[in-house]
């Protein structure tokens, strides 16, 4: 029924129910921080489906073969469609609340506020405000379709400057105090009222990118045909490029300041997380949903190791074990404990495979959070009230509860855990676990004990995600099971599955993605789950393999078999010939 | 002395005897090829000598010692390797990295060794893809160059049967068991295996086992025929005997064959 709607239409649906949807689920009334004038992310939220409708009616297709591009006076009547659509379902959605009554919807979806009405009417009631948000609408999908109609070299300059200018707008506090710090003005760029982006700024900042992403592809080509690379200018170019990037990291947290350097380290200690896990899961093939089992070890053994107090009714108290070490050599006895946790996880789990390995790691997970914070081991661990006053492992002039300061001891553990992971994947240990993952059974026969490498992949990804857990400790100074929940373990391998299984920068870039942008865009903070299962879906269905996977070129390489066969020159045709054709030949005459 | 014995082995799965006191004995240097028509027991032994089946009765002695009991993994390492009916290799693996897992049994790189790029490290890793170039160079130009880059899984069929023969001699066998490795080739590349086969015991000094349906390869490489039916013994001998054995003609028939 639905594909015989006409495209356009379909279209115009679907961007009017996710338009409805992101209305009721509060994105639409509640984020209102202005990014351009007086623009809220809810609007630009709120006319993102249309556009893009109008902008996938509208692009180049491949129709049998063929690439179709619709030209921009077909493009703008599409978009239009899509926008008419659209906005007929939102004039529909505030037909039915009015109908309704505000309150009485609002008891059911609490989004549904008097200021989200007069949002999604401009202000106006009855007809009115609906032809109003029709109009709206249409304009939106008209504008997706303009995008979509226009030739690659100005779309995708188009895109970006504008991606560019959203994302700026939204970044002020980044952006403002990193331009304070270098002593530049930015009062034309951003309103000192509203805190987003001036008119002015927003158009100045899309001009400029526009125009140097424009010349760039324009010209990035031309520049490396004419530039002879050999491999001496290509180590050249790599140095520089590293030493840029290093700069950049060591920089960087004087650039963000105090409170982005927090959200840096806690994306530091996701990337331990999501490196330690990459081996037990990207590497091993081992899906291991109980990986917070390792982070609180790591972050228990940390605590008391350093000297941390228990929580008690009547104050502090010093836990039934507790020595006083300096972290930095807490830290060798955390990573070792935590690998013999791994081995103890391993070990039952040893005949396990895919989903049931799963479900019991699932279950240690749980074990381990129930453990830490149950009665019977309060006097080590503090019980549900936890631990606190956890040192903050101080060198020199150095604090680590000083979040700029943190960075750089995370900074730190993430370049170790990195090389090692790098190390790793590209030696004999990392062959078998690979081996393993590939398929086990076979694996063992090739000579691959996989009893030795599971227990080892699950003690060798212990110890990093302990890493994880020990600076965890360190960020926070105090501990309790609500810091242990299944979330962590969910989001980590949320970490590992976005950038890419097997992948050590698809583990960073994951990390960013899903703890750096909802920790920069705290707008989106309470919308964090929401944002998890939309990014894993979209991943899921358009890349599967990951943001940045672990790429194996891969090529069809049977015509060169064929060719390959005159190779095979000592086997002449009479010899097929005067072969027998049936079993048993000479025999059984 | 032999190399291997397999003696008076029985496995059943259930109610089907898959193997009743199968007895045969390879020695040193020879190509055995054991043939019987489907559901003989063929693979059956296969994987009790590779450890992935343990057998109710009867014993594998390799070299003076029962290796039953042990792991696939120290039977491999004990100098047994082994090809699957179906082809098994490592997909998502490169062709040069199919090989190298060959040689893990051969190699002693730990954890350590890999994280701080130890010089013996450094060597023993050179000398495994030494080695896994030297077992995929074995197939010529088959398995070369830049193909050694490539996944697993975009070979040929009967490169990747080559491939995990050449997987298998990176293990450094002495024994080498191979499952009906021309199943499936077009008669060209089975004669060109044939060779291989031969060549592995000539040049490379393996004994050979083979499970082969074509009788054309088992009697271009068979020193002696071993002839299986219902998981037992029913003829053993050189090509001619064994192929004109009434009771395999009967076997392969399904017949009495005529005097
Ligand atoms: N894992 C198993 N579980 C149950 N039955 C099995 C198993 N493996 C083998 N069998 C049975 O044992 C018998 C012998 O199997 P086997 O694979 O050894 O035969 P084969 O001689 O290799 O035959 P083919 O020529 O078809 O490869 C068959 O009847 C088979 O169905
Ligand atoms: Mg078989």
């Amino acid at each position: 029924m639905f594909r015989r709607i006409p495209r356009v239409v379909r279209a115009g649906l679907v961007a009017g129910i996710v338009s409805v949807y992101l209305c009721l689920v509060g994105v639409v009334g509640s984020l209102v921080t202005d990014v351009v004038g007086r623009i809220t992310v809810g609007r630009v939220l709120l006319s993102i489906p249309a556009i893009l409708a109008g902008f996938l009616v509208a692009r180049p297709r491949v129709v049998s073969g063929e690439v179709r591009r619709s030209s921009v006076r077909a493009g703008v009547p599409a978009g239009a469609i899509v926008g008419l659509t659209t906005g007929a379902l939102l004039a529909v959605f505030v037909g039915i609340v009015n109908l309704l009554g505000v309150d009485t919807v609002r008891n059911v979806f609490i989004a549904v506020k008097p200021g989200l009405m007069s949002l999604l009417t401009f202000g106006h009631a009855g007809v009115v405000g609906s032809v109003l948000r029709i109009a709206a609408e249409v304009a939106l999908g008209a504008v997706g379709g303009v995008i979509g109609a226009m030739q690659d070299r100005i779309r995708v300059p188009t895109v970006i400057a504008a991606t560019v200018v959203i994302s700026l707008g939204l970044l002020r506090r980044i952006v403002h105090p990193a331009l304070a710090q270098l002593g530049l003005r930015d009062d034309w760029l951003f309103s000192v009222v509203t805190l987003g982006l001036t008119w002015f700024g927003a158009a100045a900042v899309f001009v400029v990118t526009f125009v140097t992403t424009f010349a760039w592809r324009a010209n990035s080509a031309a520049i490396r045909a004419r530039t002879h690379r050999t491999p001496a200018t290509e180590r050249g170019v790599r140095v520089v490029v590293l030493a840029a990037i290093g700069a950049g990291l060591i920089a960087l947290p004087f650039l963000v300041g105090s409170i982005f350097s927090q959200i840096l380290g806690t994306v530091g200690i996701y990337i331990l997380l999501g490196l330690g896990l990459n081996i037990v899961v990207g590497y091993a093939g081992l899906l291991d949903l109980g990986y917070v089992a390792f982070f609180a070890v790591g972050a228990y053994t940390t605590a008391v190791l350093t000297g941390g107090s228990r929580v008690t009714t009547t104050g502090y108290a010093p836990p039934s074990f507790s020595l006083h070490l300096s972290f930095f050599i807490a830290i060798p006895i955390v990573v070792v404990v935590a690998a013999l946790v791994g081995l103890v996880i391993g070990a039952p789990v040893l005949r396990l495979r895919g989903d049931y390995l799963a479900i019991v790691t699932l279950g240690f997970g749980e074990i381990a959070r129930v453990l830490f914070s149950s009665d019977w081991l309060k006097g080590a661990f503090g019980g549900t009230q936890g631990m606190t006053a956890i040192p903050a492992a101080p060198i020199g002039n150095l604090d680590f509860r000083n979040t700029q300061h943190f960075y750089f001891l995370v900074l730190a553990f993430c370049l170790i855990a990195v090389y090692i992971s790098w190390r790793l994947a590209d030696s004999r240990v990392g062959r078998a676990w690979n081996a393993m993952r590939e398929d086990e059974q076979v694996a063992e026969a090739v000579g691959v004990s996989t009893v030795r490498y599971k227990l080892l992949a699950f003690a060798m990804g212990g110890a990093i995600g302990s890493l994880g857990g020990a600076l965890f400790a360190v960020q926070v100074g105090a501990l309790n099971n609500a810091s242990f929940m299944l979330l962590v373990s969910i989001t980590a391998l949320a970490v590992v599955i976005l950038g890419g299984m097997g992948s050590i920068p698809g583990v960073v870039v994951g990390a960013l993605v899903l703890i750096g942008i909802p920790g920069v865009f705290s707008e989106f903070e309470q919308y964090r789950l929401l944002l998890y299962g939309a990014v894993l879906m979209a991943i899921m269905i358009l890349r599967p393999q990951g943001l940045i996977p672990n790429v194996r070129r891969s090529q069809e390489l049977e015509e060169e078999d064929v060719a390959q066969d005159k190779w095979a020159g000592a086997v002449t045709a009479d010899e097929h010939a005067t072969s027998p054709a049936l079993p048993l030949g000479e025999g059984t005459g | 002395m032999n190399l291997l014995d397999v003696q008076g082995v029985s496995k059943h799965f259930g109610g089907l005897y898959a193997l009743s006191g199968l007895d045969f004995a390879v020695e040193e240097g020879e190509i055995l090829s054991i043939i019987g028509p489907n559901g003989a027991g063929k693979s059956t032994v296969f994987n009790v000598i590779t450890g992935l089946y343990a057998p109710d009765d009867g014993d594998v002695v390799f070299r003076g010692e029962s290796i039953v009991g042990l792991t696939p993994n120290q039977i491999t390492r004990l100098g047994i390797a082994r090809t699957f009916q179906t082809v098994h290799l490592f997909p998502n693996m490169t062709v040069l990295e199919n090989a190298m897992v060959g040689q893990h049994c051969r190699s002693r790189t730990t954890i350590f060794g890999a994280v701080f790029l130890t010089p013996s490290m450094r060597r023993e890793e050179r000398s495994i893809r030494e080695h896994a170039e030297s077992a995929l160079g074995f197939f010529g130009q088959r398995l070369a160059g830049y193909r050694q880059d490539q996944p697993a899984f975009s070979l040929s069929y009967a490169n990747r049967r080559r491939l995990e023969m050449a997987r298998a001699l990176a293990t450094e066998p002495s024994l080498l068991l191979l499952d009906e490795p021309t199943a499936g080739m077009n008669p060209r590349e089975t004669l060109e295996l044939r060779d291989h086969i031969v060549r592995m015991r000539d040049d490379l000094g393996l004994t050979i086992l083979v499970i082969e349906h074509d009788m054309r390869v088992v009697k271009g490489v068979s020193d002696r025929v071993v002839a299986c039916d219902y998981g037992q013994k029913i003829a053993e001998g050189s090509y001619e005997d064994v192929a004109n054995d009434e009771h395999v003609i009967e076997a392969y028939l399904g017949t009495k064959a005529a005097g």
